[in-house]
């Protein structure tokens, strides 16, 4: 029953700091707002910005979750829009990590007058190999096993995290940080989403994307490659990609300086 | 007599580095398992011996967890036995300073009964909401029934108290059921009230409660919609009604008897039934005034 009533609730909508541009930040698969604390400081002295929780994460009010509507990304793409649509928000940027750089590409091929730039940050829209021409990094094998290893680990499901994240050899306090930003989420609603994220294929979507976009990729990301910046780059007509020097999934956790710089710059 | 050394041990275990993932130690049984040189331990990465899915779980969950607590205990992985055999296994996993110390042990049987499990949840997971689905909805027109009807309208209620929008009730009766049952027969009767219920679907909303109330009853209930907004949903209706044929120039006609929830109620514990016998007392008052009309409850109150 999709008693869309109250929108900033469900969502866990928070809306902090100042600036003429407002920036809407979306978090990927398995996390929350939380995941953008080491950035949000810097933004929020000169944009106003928009933090929420997908239905099923974070702080969202699960009763709102609807099995159907969120067992394929429209359904997060739907929570996207109508966020929008409440807080009437139209031509802000959107800055999507992961899975939420699709999702918000989605919602700009729907409601095509809410964003005027994206900025996707570590983003793939196929994890899936899908020879000649396409390798997303992953067989589907793999992709089944890693969600059927959540689920049998069942107390790594119970304070599920920040995913598929840190790169082999980032330092410890980072390590520990992610630790505790574990995400406490019911495995009902992660593993719908586990199952969106990773079993989608938004690669037709990527060139009716005429905004401007943005691509950051992470030099060594064992989820999402270079290369598969470079296709989403190749796609996207009005697209540049960045490249930064940095290991794991979770740029905005990692590197987080490099990631407002270019965002400083592409916003200009 | 046989001196125990690690050797011994029916339990694969090795030590690997947290900054190089290569293998430090590896005893005689792991070895033996994973099928590895013994004269290379070193050589190998942990990533060589789990699976893809294992090293992705490897690096969002055990390594966060063993650099925060120290240790991790009953993990399931997947060990490659071969480049393209895998297997199950439970690790129990500890760090100590820079090495990461692994007791792991082969788990095909125990993984075959998690899989049956999860695969009986998934069963019961699916037989409930197909039951649930079944207990709430009107077989022949495929709308929500009563009960339905009377939970969904209890949880907007609920959600009205923090926030309130107009909602609207409208309770419909097809006008001469009885009659029309006599002369075209019950076939006719049922196709009818199919007919009925996919046009009370397309002119309401996702948001909006739509349900066979009883018989040839129907009650709709209009999320944020105030009565002028519900006058111009019950036109619409009207005229959609009007426009399935009986036979010859005979159309359809429906009365509808409207209220809106008012404010106050929402704190009388009787709400529903109080709400649904105003939408009654107006679509007696549509029958009374010649059928095929909508009264307001608001109306009749003021005069």
């Amino acid at each position: 029953m999709p008693f869309n009533i109250n929108v900033r609730e469900r969502n866990n909508v928070k809306v902090t700091g100042n600036g003429e541009t407002t920036l809407m930040l979306a978090h990927g698969f398995g996390c929350d707002q939380n995941m953008w604390r080491f950035m949000l400081p810097s933004l929020e002295s000169n944009y106003k910005v928009v933090l929420f929780d997908y239905v099923g994460c974070g702080q969202s009010d699960i009763s709102a979750f609807d099995k159907k509507r969120y067992q394929t990304l429209d359904g997060y793409v739907q929570d996207v829009i109508e966020i929008c649509e409440e807080l009437k928000l139209q031509n802000i940027v959107f800055i999507g990590h992961s899975v939420s750089s699709m999702i918000g590409m989605l919602a700009a091929l729907q409601s095509p007058t809410i964003f005027s730039k994206i900025v996707m940050i570590c983003p793939s829209p196929c994890f899936l190999n899908l020879p000649p021409d396409y390798f997303g990094g992953f067989e589907r094998d793999d992709l089944e096993e890693l969600i059927t290893l959540m689920d049998k680990n069942y107390i790594g499901w119970a304070n599920y995290l920040a995913p598929l994240v840190m790169g082999q050899s980032n330092n410890t306090e980072l390590i520990k940080e992610l630790e505790e930003s574990f995400c406490s989420t019911d495995p009902n609603y992660a593993k719908p989403f586990a199952k969106a994220t990773f079993f989608s294929d938004d690669r037709a979507a990527l060139t009716k994307l005429h905004l401007p976009t943005m691509i950051l990729q992470s030099s060594d990301d064992n989820l999402a490659s270079v290369e598969v910046g470079e296709y989403i780059h190749k796609k996207i007509p009005n697209s540049v990609l960045k490249v930064i020097d940095s290991q794991g999934h979770c740029l905005h956790m990692t590197a987080p300086d490099s990631v407002l710089q270019a965002i400083e710059q592409f916003l200009g | 007599m046989i001196t125990p050394t690690l050797d011994s041990f029916p339990c694969i275990l090795i030590i690997t580095d947290m900054q190089t993932n290569k293998l430090e130690y590896c005893n005689k049984y792991a070895l033996d398992v994973l099928g590895l040189d013994s004269n290379k331990t070193t050589e190998y990465s942990l990533f060589d011996i789990i699976s893809k899915a294992s090293s992705i779980f490897f690096e969002s969950y055990i390594l966060p967890t063993i650099v925060s607590s120290g240790s991790c205990q009953e993990i399931q992985i997947s060990l490659m036995l071969n480049p393209n055999e895998k297997v199950a296994a439970v690790a129990n996993v500890k760090l100590v300073e820079s090495k990461i110390f692994w007791s792991i042990y082969l788990a095909v049987a125990r993984d075959k009964l998690y899989q049956e499990l999860l695969d009986a949840r998934g069963d019961l997971e699916n037989k409930t909401e197909e039951l649930t689905l079944l207990s709430r909805i009107d077989p022949l027109t495929r709308l929500l029934n009563r009960r339905a009807a009377i939970d969904d309208f209890t949880k907007i209620f609920n959600l009205l108290h923090r926030n309130f929008v107009p909602v609207s009730l409208a309770l419909i009766d097809i006008d001469w059921f009885k009659k029309i049952n006599d002369t075209y027969g019950h076939g006719r009767g049922d196709e009818i009230l199919i007919e009925l219920s996919s046009i009370l679907k397309k002119v309401t909303r996702t948001s909006d409660i739509v349900a066979r109330w009883g018989g040839e009853e129907f009650l709709v209930i209009l999320y944020n919609s105030n009565l002028e907004n519900t006058r111009i949903f019950s036109e619409r209706l009207h005229r959609e009604i009007n426009s399935i044929k009986l036979a010859g120039d005979n159309k359809l006609s429906i009365s509808v008897g409207v209220t809106a929830l008012k404010i106050d109620n929402l704190t009388c514990s009787n709400v529903i039934e109080k709400s649904v016998k105003e939408a009654d007392i107006a679509l007696y008052e549509a029958k009374d005034n010649g059928r095929n009309r909508t009264e307001f409850f608001d109306d009749i109150n003021s005069n």
